[in-house]
């Protein structure tokens, strides 16, 4: 009987007798115990046997003529780790085969005690448990992979505070690798983030015992650069010590906070159609009085035109000859209930104040148009001063009822070449800072309206313009962050941290500019815009 | 007596608009206007005023801020926002101490009339026998929390019935009752509703809003205990007339938000009763042998006793609490129509009809049995040849 299904076993031994009792006791198993049998003497023929048929299963002696010991596994292994091994020794190699067993062997029968059925099972035995062992280590690699793979940063860390797992995307985001974290101390490994809150999320951790989800986590990655991260820590119980401690798991959030901030941002009133509910206003009221004014002028005609007449009726009596008309009287009645002192005091300043109304709508809708400036990506020469009167009354709303404005605009400003609708933006965020910081020393004292002042002056090459408030200014701990993404010490919902971010970018890196800033603590702060005249500064 | 409003706004421009518009109605306003909260705040504290008008947005002092203000010191005066802005979140805020809101730009006429009625509001705000009752009363019942909760949600722009269901599903009992109102055939609705949301969907947030402000008010003066009166009867009228008057509200094509009033002013319409009778058993057990004897109608007979009448003493209550200002005019004059400045189908002539033709119907009628409906009003106002329509409504 010889099928596919038969077990091939290669029988490596040079006693003859031996492996003469091997094959006789082989022999006599019976039942579903079908083999294969093939022997070779020498450790060489083997590898050479075995570079060519495959088996399912190796009987190795340990003494042979070209291996000594343990020598023989070792090669075999080396070379052909998937077939399992069965060892058939000799007693006295006892501490020998301890070894060897624990080297991965998968086992081993003295040859004084060779029993076919003792034999058949150790070989059925060996296959089997060799099968297992690869799938285990299959899995386990691929566990690795995976854990390589996933795209969320994994740390392990035992209780010793060792690091023990540092996956790829972990590499990736803090720029060191596997090799040089792993075995180092987790508390001291060097990478930037939140420590306290991450800290405080593994004493939690181990408190509790249930995961503990960490949001919003701010980190350095490699370069230096902000970012942030939700993660999740999990306590590990593994049964050795050494796979006990806790797994962080973070994801990268980044985007999607910018995204958030992005929608907040578009929430609030950074640009034209954000800040429309305050132009809405701001045209809402002139429209009001407009139109109580023209009713009123209306009023006052009839009236008017009801006094003429009756004026009109007395003249062409008198004219008629007639010394006594009974118009006088009427003229009186008509006069008395006309009002006609207040009309004369007040048309006027109806008037007057009619045309400033319709005067403000009209500058509002072209302050809209000037700042929201379509599709202008490229700079053009424009009239600064004009942009930044715009861009106040577009923003009127939102500064009006905190401070008063002052403007200083050099009439004399040459253009300056600019990308109109980021230069806007640029004094849009400046201006609201500055009512923001103006509204905090308003409502902590109660006092009254505070002052924006801006101006504009020509500095040899460069534009400067000057954006004053009488706010709190700026702490000595926090001046050298303002400048950066997300930093904000306004509540939620008030600051996102852009503002100063986006006008920095807009000033330095897209107009070759600079944007600095004086500040006195109580007194208030003055950023200071400067732009190049020349176009070739323009990088 | 020439009225007293104030208005408040910070734009110079516009109070001198406001001025020379409100002009020709000198003889019977005086008006001052002033530019910010506080200067507003000392008019107050120097004398009487009817009437505020304020703007939102103005710098230290907002204005719900001052009508806040003027809310708690100076209750009576009747409390107007005038504002231009957009902002949702603000209307919000108003809700609680304006009891009327008007956005920029306001249409002249408009604006008058709105005064005008906040003025007869003011009258009975101002009403020195009603006051002087009411400040007997220790603690006058304050608005139910859940309603002011509803409101809000009712407001704010992304509102859901689910939140608003959740809201008022906090109040077991009341939900129990208002599920109980729904499967009874009340307004119409024909679906079994087993849940809050059902029942929020089928009705509508304006709807629920008006059943639990009824609900809770009726709860807190509940008098089912009392002698002499049948709260079960009581509760059936006010449900019957506040059907009634949504029925009309609609059958006359009016605008939604006069349908949803139509119902809050029918449900309420009567509130007074409860209230005089909570806080003067002894007093309206008198008024009411009055009215058993026959001789007179309920108005008269308390007007003997209190010197006031329950349409009054109702009004007044939810005027405090700064009940939109139709609502009001419908609880206060849903006896005598003819004496407000109502001129259209509004939410006070349907409960008036209403009223008057559930007590036509009745056999024992709440308020004994002289006759209730003002028809020469009806006639003035061109109403009376709709009158067999709306019975057949019943
Ligand atoms: N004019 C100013 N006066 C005082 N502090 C300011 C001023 N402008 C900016 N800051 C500070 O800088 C921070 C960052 O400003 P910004 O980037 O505009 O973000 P945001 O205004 O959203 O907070 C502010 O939170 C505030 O602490
Ligand atoms: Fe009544
Ligand atoms: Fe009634
Ligand atoms: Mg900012």
């Amino acid at each position: 009987m010889n099928s596919h299904l038969d077990i091939k076993i290669l029988l490596i031994e040079d006693n003859p007798n031996d492996a003469e009792l091997a094959k006789v006791k082989l022999a006599e198993v019976g039942g579903s115990f079908s083999y294969e049998l093939f022997h070779v003497e020498l450790l060489s023929e083997a590898l050479v046997f075995l570079q060519e048929s495959s088996v399912d299963v190796i009987l190795l002696d340990l003494s042979l003529p070209d291996a000594q010991g343990d020598e023989s596994v070792h090669a075999l292994q080396k070379n052909f780790s998937q077939i399992p091994i069965v060892i058939l020794s000799g007693s006295k190699e006892s501490s020998l085969i301890l070894r060897i067993v624990q080297e991965g062997v998968q086992d081993y029968i003295g040859k004084n005690r060779v029993d076919g059925e003792l034999l058949a099972h150790a070989i059925r035995y060996s296959i089997e448990r060799k099968k297992s062992e690869r799938a285990l280590l299959n899995s386990k690699a691929e566990t690795e992979r995976l854990l390589a793979s996933i795209s969320y940063v994994l740390i392990g860390v035992s209780e010793h505070d060792e690091v023990i797992q540092w996956n790829l995307t972990a590499e990736k985001f803090f720029g060191r690798t596997a090799s040089e974290m792993l075995g180092t101390s987790f508390c001291q490994c060097g990478i930037q983030w939140d420590w306290q809150k991450v800290v405080q999320g593994i004493l939690q951790c181990s408190e509790e015992g249930t995961p503990v989800h960490l949001h919003e986590l701010w980190y350095l990655n490699g370069n230096g650069k902000k970012g942030f991260f939700d993660i999740t820590l999990t306590r590990m119980h593994g049964h050795v010590e050494e796979s006990r401690g806790f797994l962080i798991l973070a994801n990268d959030i980044s985007e999607r906070k910018q995204l958030e901030i992005e929608l907040s941002l578009a929430k609030k009133m950074e640009s034209i159609g954000q800040l429309a509910a305050g132009i809405a206003h701001e045209i809402n009221t002139p429209t009001q009085f407009v139109s109580d004014n023209l009713r009123f002028l209306q009023d006052s005609f009839c009236a008017i035109q009801t006094v003429l007449t009756t004026y009109d009726q007395l003249f062409q009596t008198v004219e008629a000859g007639q010394t006594n008309s009974p118009f006088v009287d009427a003229i009186k009645r008509t006069l008395a209930e006309a009002d006609l002192e207040f009309m004369k005091e007040e048309i006027p300043k109806a008037l007057k104040q009619s045309l400033d109304g319709a005067n403000r709508v009209s500058n509002i809708v072209r302050a809209m148009k000037d700042f929201s400036h379509p599709g202008t990506e490229e700079k053009k020469p424009i009239d600064l001063n004009r942009a930044i009167e715009s861009t106040a009354i577009v923003a009127r709303n939102e500064w009006k009822y905190v401070a008063d404005m002052v403007t200083d605009l050099d009439p004399a400003l040459p253009l300056v070449p600019c990308q109109a609708g980021e230069f806007n933006q640029v004094i849009l965020n400046l201006l609201i800072n500055g009512a923001h910081t103006i509204n905090d020393v308003i409502s902590q004292t109660e006092g009254d309206k505070g002052k924006i002042t801006i101006s504009t002056r020509v500095e040899g090459e460069w534009v400067e313009v000057r954006i004053a408030d009488t706010g709190t200014g700026i702490s000595e701990a926090v001046r050298d962050k303002i400048f950066d993404p997300f930093f904000t010490t306004k509540e939620v919902g008030k600051g996102t941290g852009q503002g100063l971010a986006i006008a920095h970018d807009i000033i330095v890196n897209k107009h070759g500019g600079t944007l600095t800033f004086e500040t006195e603590l109580g007194k208030g702060t003055t950023f200071v815009i400067r732009l190049p005249l020349q176009r070739t500064h323009v990088c | 007596m020439k009225r007293r409003i104030l208005f408040v706004d910070d734009e110079a421009n516009l109070l001198e608009g406001l001025k020379r518009m409100l002009r020709p109605l000198r003889h019977e306003w005086e008006m001052e206007f002033v530019g910010n909260g506080a200067a507003a705040l000392e008019c107050l504290d120097r004398s009487n005023w009817d009437v505020v008008v304020s703007d939102v947005r103005m710098p230290s002092m907002n204005g719900v801020e001052l009508l806040n203000k003027i809310k708690n010191q100076h209750p009576h005066t009747v409390r107007l926002l005038l504002s231009g802005q957009a902002d949702t979140e603000v209307i919000m805020d108003a809700i609680g101490p304006a009891h009327q809101y008007l956005s920029k730009p306001c249409d002249a006429e408009l604006l008058k009339t709105t005064i005008s009625r906040a003025c007869a509001l003011g009258d009975l705000l101002q009403d020195e026998k009603i006051k002087q009752l009411v400040s007997q009363i220790e603690t006058i019942p304050s608005l139910p929390s859940l309603y002011l909760e509803l409101e809000e949600e009712l407001q704010s722009c992304d509102s859901s019935l689910g939140r608003a269901a959740a809201i008022m599903s906090k109040d077991v009992g009341m939900t129990a009752k208002i599920l109980k109102l729904v499967n009874s055939a009340f307004l119409g609705i024909q679906q079994t509703v087993t849940d809050p949301v059902q029942a929020v969907r089928y009705l509508g947030l304006d709807t629920i809003k008006t059943l639990v402000l009824t609900i809770k008010v009726f709860q807190q003066l509940d008098q089912s205990g009392s002698v002499g009166f049948d709260m079960q009867h009581f509760w059936h009228h006010s449900l019957s007339t506040g059907e009634q008057a949504r029925k009309i509200a609609k059958e006359e094509r009016a605008p939604q938000p006069v349908v949803e009033a139509a119902l809050a002013g029918g449900l309420l319409h009567d509130v007074g009763m409860l209230l005089l009778l909570t806080y003067f058993p002894q007093r309206y057990q008198e008024t009411l042998k009055l009215l058993a004897n026959g001789e007179c109608s309920l108005m008269e007979a308390e007007q003997e006793t209190f010197g006031a009448t329950h349409a009054e003493v109702g009004a007044y209550l939810l005027g405090l609490w700064g009940i939109p200002i139709p609502i009001i005019e419908a609880l206060a004059f849903h006896h005598c129509p003819a004496k407000s400045l109502v001129q259209t189908l509004t939410p006070l002539i349907a409960v008036h009809i209403a009223n008057g033709l559930i007590e036509e119907k009745d056999l024992q009628p709440l308020e004994g049995n002289s006759p209730c409906l003002d028809l020469a009003f009806l006639i003035e106002l061109g109403l009376d040849d709709r009158l067999q329509n709306w019975r057949e409504l019943l």
